[in-house]
């Protein structure tokens, strides 16, 4: 972080509003891509991105070292994004009766989007924990200690829900293959 | 070390995270088993598929000024409670002071040196001796008018903040 990112910071901490969108611009995409690994989903990205922008302003001034505001901001977007993801894992599973025609029109929506299509495939079927997981470890380049410390969870449940997803997308991959060779 | 055993690990020593001793039984295996090297490669195959998807999405260019609309939109709502709040003080804090002055001994004292006043300077204020209040509720008055205008400049300067918001 350079010394102007830090004097922004630290405007921003004495609630100077016009600092912080200048945070904003500069750590945006981080946060937006964080959000969209684990969420899948743009609109829901950027309400992740937009929430979390406003709940960093909030607590800035609990913020001891400017030094790890990245880190923060990180853990809190991570876990927004995380508790978006079970929201809407709980929201999906109250839908009992969604048929077949209306799976298959939800995803051709995407498959105008080529990047999309490979994030819905590459995370389908994981739970929100292994997701998250999976963008700390594969995006954010967290080792397991600081996914444990950001998820609170103990560093064994780390690696073996990392283990499960890449094994689950590894298996989605090869259905995949093997309905194109088909 | 056998493949169904080395499951875990293998995720784990692609990480790196595995202890040195596990790091080197992992490599040893992987020598000898196409099945876990093609393993190991998907993994790394899968999370550049995963890290490209990501890095080329960007967010809405004009992210950063809703965010800071909502922002003084929330600090306006901030402001707007306050003023709530201190208006509600201020008149709670205005009728406890004058019921309290005129409930309380300092009432009474107040009434007392209103008296003293009254006859040491009766000379002086003629114009009270023909008129029926005590100089004591003058200066009541006096203090409870001063306390009013207080209170008037004060919420006229927290609503003058608030205005260019």
């Amino acid at each position: 972080m350079n010394e102007f990112d830090k004097e922004l910071i630290r405007r921003a901490k004495r609630g100077d509003i016009e600092a912080f969108t200048l945070i904003v611009k500069n750590y945006k995409t981080y946060v937006f891509q964080t959000a969209l690994g684990i969420l899948a989903d743009r609109m829901e990205a950027e309400d992740v991105t937009q929430d979390t922008f406003v709940k960093a302003f909030k607590g800035l001034a609990k913020l001891r070292d400017v030094e790890t505001f990245p880190s923060w901001l990180a853990t809190i977007a991570t876990r927004r994004a995380y508790d978006a993801a079970k929201e809407k894992q709980k929201q999906m599973s109250h839908i009992e009766d969604l048929d077949a025609s209306t799976v298959n029109s939800t995803q051709e929506h995407y498959t105008g989007v080529e990047n999309r299509m490979v994030l819905k495939s590459l995370l389908a079927g994981l739970t929100p924990e292994e997701r998250t997981i999976f963008v700390l470890r594969e995006l954010e380049d967290k080792n397991y200690q600081e996914i444990a410390d950001i998820l609170n969870i103990p560093i064994g449940t780390v690696r073996s829900r990392l283990f499960n997803a890449r094994k689950h997308i590894r298996q989605l991959a090869r259905a995949d293959e093997g309905r194109n060779e088909l | 070390m056998n493949c169904e055993l080395i499951g875990e690990h293998l995720s784990a020593y692609y990480d790196k995270e595995l202890p040195p001793n596990e790091m080197g039984a992992v490599a040893s295996h992987l020598a000898n088993c196409d099945a876990c090297q093609e393993a190991l490669e998907e993994y790394a195959s899968i999370a550049g598929l995963f890290v490209q998807a990501v890095k080329t999405e960007l967010p809405c260019a004009n992210l950063e000024f809703s965010i800071a609309n909502q922002l003084r939109q929330d600090a306006t709502e901030y402001e707007m409670r306050r003023i709530r709040l201190s208006a509600i003080a201020t008149a709670v804090a205005l009728l406890c002071l004058v019921t309290g002055l005129l409930v309380s001994p300092v009432g009474r004292t107040m009434w007392r040196i209103g008296s003293v006043i009254t006859r040491e300077v009766g000379v002086l204020l003629t114009w009270y001796q023909q008129s029926s209040f005590a100089i004591g509720t003058i200066i009541l008055a006096t203090v409870c008018i001063g306390l009013g205008v207080v209170c008037f400049l004060y919420l006229l300067r927290v609503i003058r903040k608030f205005e260019p918001i």
